[in-house]
């Protein structure tokens, strides 16, 4: 990774040596690296930990132990893991909080905008929220729905 | 930006013109005229004297023909104009009103920015006379009782509506007849530029159909000592001509000014003689046109109020100034736009119909000929909040301390720093990696994010201060080569996500955030 000098931040700048700069020891918020400095010490320590980098996606992580198998998501800075058995995931967790500052969200029932129902045969994925949250942003929560979005009774000029 | 006119189509869309009855010609009987000639636009102006003798009355008239070749093009404007001029009382006034040099307007263009943010400032510089330097109008010749202007310059004067407007603070403390020309050729450009925002796309040589309609030759305003004056000369206009008066309808009152008081604000009432009472448009088409001026006041002096009603709902935009004529700046009133039906509530709805508005836009460029004109070209560049998506809109408790406005005063003060407080201590006091950095290399700079962290119930969690770097600076191959987006495939997620594993009847999924690491060493960061 390329090395990144940085000038010395508001308020800490050193007196002594105003004109000098600082050498980026690690990525900080706000650089072109930090995406993938943040993968790398992810997927380095998953790594360590017996998780394998799926060739469909680099950001799922599967665990394969004999019968325990385990599916980790990696969202920027969301985690989703799925493990066959309650233990099993409670142990990935403590690992995990034990190299990162995590919180625990329980169960998964939103991910990304999307919003996972149990269901007997599998879960369902709506985007009901994520639509709404749109709407309420552009103020059009309360407009009518319109299948075409477009005037009807138009003269027939062609554009 | 893709317009329709740079993919070719030059047709205008009929989606965009709110009215696609103004472009009829035929409901104007002035148009009927089979002369093919070049039709200049004359814009004229003549003072009337009504019994005491004084010049009172104002007539202005926009005519516009169309450019060489066209074959709709319709009766000699002066003929329009004198026509006009015949029917109301009095003859012409003398003088006519001169319109500013071409340079003068340029450089009232560019001062334009100045201006812009504060309307109601005179312009520095323009306090002599306007008539001093009539010498000097290569563009337009002026007659007696007033200005032809080349239909070539047409777009140019349109163009230069604002430059107009700051002209008119310099030539309005003259007052008088010259003042009220230029007055009326500010309404009329202003409303050539309203028209231009419905989106009517001007004539080009290669249209087939070409537009039969000339823009704004039937639209008139009348300015009148005297709401008995005003109706009678509507009155003898609508005998001879198709006319609709457009500011006003003829209530059971009568007069149509009559409640032009009420339009007002109280200050304009308690003055015992209002000198131009009223202000109206007509048009000679049956569809609206000028649709929201509404009115001019003055007392005694050559101040004026123009204001627009959608800006004259408050008392104190009326209030008469002293010794600079007020106008509202069209980019403020696109921001400011809201019709005033609330400040009487008691009166009855004296509009025909509510108006179409259609916001003000004029484009920087002096040479810019497309009718289109964007927010952005206009100067605007107040987002649009409607617009604005971004998802920070986490607001701070009413008793949180608010965000600081001095980074030096929050971060170097003790007090400051232990209130907004970083997730970590970023920078160690004693530094031990400094280090000069190699020549020509890039440093980022970056600035610090004050935010509150609201809890999941609205509280307020913590006051988070955040250094973050400028990103945007980094060029490109030279300070790094590829990008990398920690983003999950969405196929990924619904491969996983909904399929119970095998063995697990009720597969038990987690999700987990991952906080700003606690450990400072190595390559991690939030």
């Amino acid at each position: 990774m390329e090395t990144v000098f940085c000038s010395q931040p508001t308020g800490f700048v050193d007196a002594a040596r105003p004109d000098l700069v600082c050498r980026m020891n690690r990525s900080l918020y706000g650089l072109k690296q930090t995406p993938q400095a943040w993968y790398n010490r992810f997927a380095s320590y998953l790594a360590s930990i017996g998780f394998v980098e799926a060739k469909l996606d680099t950001f799922l992580f599967i665990y394969r132990r004999g019968e325990d198998t385990e599916y980790l998501l990696l969202y920027v800075d969301d985690i989703v893991l799925t493990a066959f058995t309650a233990d099993l995931l409670r142990r990935t967790i403590v690992a995990l909080q034990r190299e990162f500052a995590m919180k625990d969200l329980g169960p998964l029932h939103h991910f990304s905008g999307i919003t996972t129902e149990r269901r007997p045969q599998g879960s369902l994925l709506p985007q009901r929220q994520y639509a709404i949250d749109i709407l309420e942003r552009a103020g059009m929560s309360d407009c009518k729905p319109c299948s075409t979005p477009v005037e009807c009774r138009h003269s027939g000029e062609a554009l | 930006m893709v317009t329709r006119r740079s993919v070719g189509v030059l047709r205008p869309s009929t989606g965009w013109c709110s009215r696609p009855t103004l472009l009829q010609i035929p409901t104007c009987p002035l148009l009927r005229s089979r002369r093919s000639r070049r039709s200049p636009l004359v814009l004229r102006h003549g003072g009337v004297h009504d019994p005491a003798g004084q010049p009172h009355l104002g007539l202005g008239a926009v005519s516009l023909g169309h450019q060489r070749g066209h074959r709709q093009v319709d009766f000699p404007p002066q003929v329009h104009v004198r026509r006009l001029a015949g029917l109301v009382e009095g003859p012409l006034g003398p003088s006519g009103f001169h319109l500013a040099p071409w340079s003068g307007l340029r450089r009232d263009l560019q001062s334009r920015r100045q201006v812009r943010n504060r309307s109601d400032r005179p312009l520095p510089g323009l306090d002599g006379p306007l008539a001093g330097r009539q010498e000097c109008l290569p563009p337009w010749h002026s007659n007696q009782d007033g200005v032809l202007l080349p239909a070539r310059r047409l777009r140019q004067l349109r163009l230069l509506g604002s430059g107009l407007q700051a002209e008119l603070l310099h030539v309005w403390p003259q007052g008088g007849t010259t003042g009220l020309a230029q007055l009326l050729h500010l309404l009329l450009g202003l409303t050539r530029l309203r028209r231009g925002q419905v989106g009517h796309v001007p004539i080009h040589p290669s249209t087939q159909r070409r537009h039969r309609l000339p823009l704004y030759v039937d639209d008139i305003v009348l300015v009148t000592p005297s709401a008995a004056l005003l109706q009678h000369n509507i009155a003898a206009l609508q005998r001879e001509f198709t006319m609709k008066d457009l500011s006003l309808s003829t209530n059971s009152s009568g007069s149509p000014w009559s409640n032009a008081p009420r339009a007002s604000s109280s200050t304009s009432a308690n003055t015992p003689s209002t000198f131009w009472s009223g202000l109206t448009c007509l048009t000679t088409s049956l569809a609206p046109r000028l649709s929201t001026l509404r009115r001019i006041s003055d007392n005694d002096g050559p101040v004026y109020h123009c204001r627009w009603q959608a800006t004259a709902s408050t008392p104190a935009d009326l209030a008469p100034s002293t010794s600079v004529a007020c106008f509202t700046d069209p980019g403020l009133i696109y921001h400011h736009h809201e019709w005033d039906s609330s400040s009487a509530p008691d009166a009855p709805p004296t509009r025909i119909e509510p108006p179409v508005y259609h916001p003000i836009a004029i484009h920087c460029d002096p040479v810019h000929v497309h009718p289109m004109v964007t927010r952005h070209t206009a100067g605007f560049l107040c987002p649009v909040d409607r617009l604005i998506l971004v998802a920070n809109t986490t607001t701070a408790p009413p008793d949180a301390s608010p965000v600081p406005s001095s980074v030096r005063a929050t971060i170097a003060d003790p007090t400051g720093v232990m209130l907004w407080r970083s997730t970590r201590p970023y920078w160690p006091t004693t530094p031990r990696t400094w280090c000069r950095c190699p020549l020509g290399t890039k440093v980022v700079t970056g600035k610090w994010i004050f935010r509150h962290k609201i809890t999941s119930d609205g509280s307020l969690d913590r006051y988070k201060a955040h250094w973050v770097f400028w990103g945007f600076t980094q060029r490109p191959v030279v300070d790094y080569d590829e990008t990398f987006s920690p983003v999950v495939k969405f196929a990924t997620v619904r491969a996983v996500l909904p399929r119970p594993l095998p063995g697990l009847g009720d597969p038990s999924a987690s999700c987990q955030e991952c906080l700003p690491p606690r450990q400072s060493d190595g390559d991690c960061l939030l």
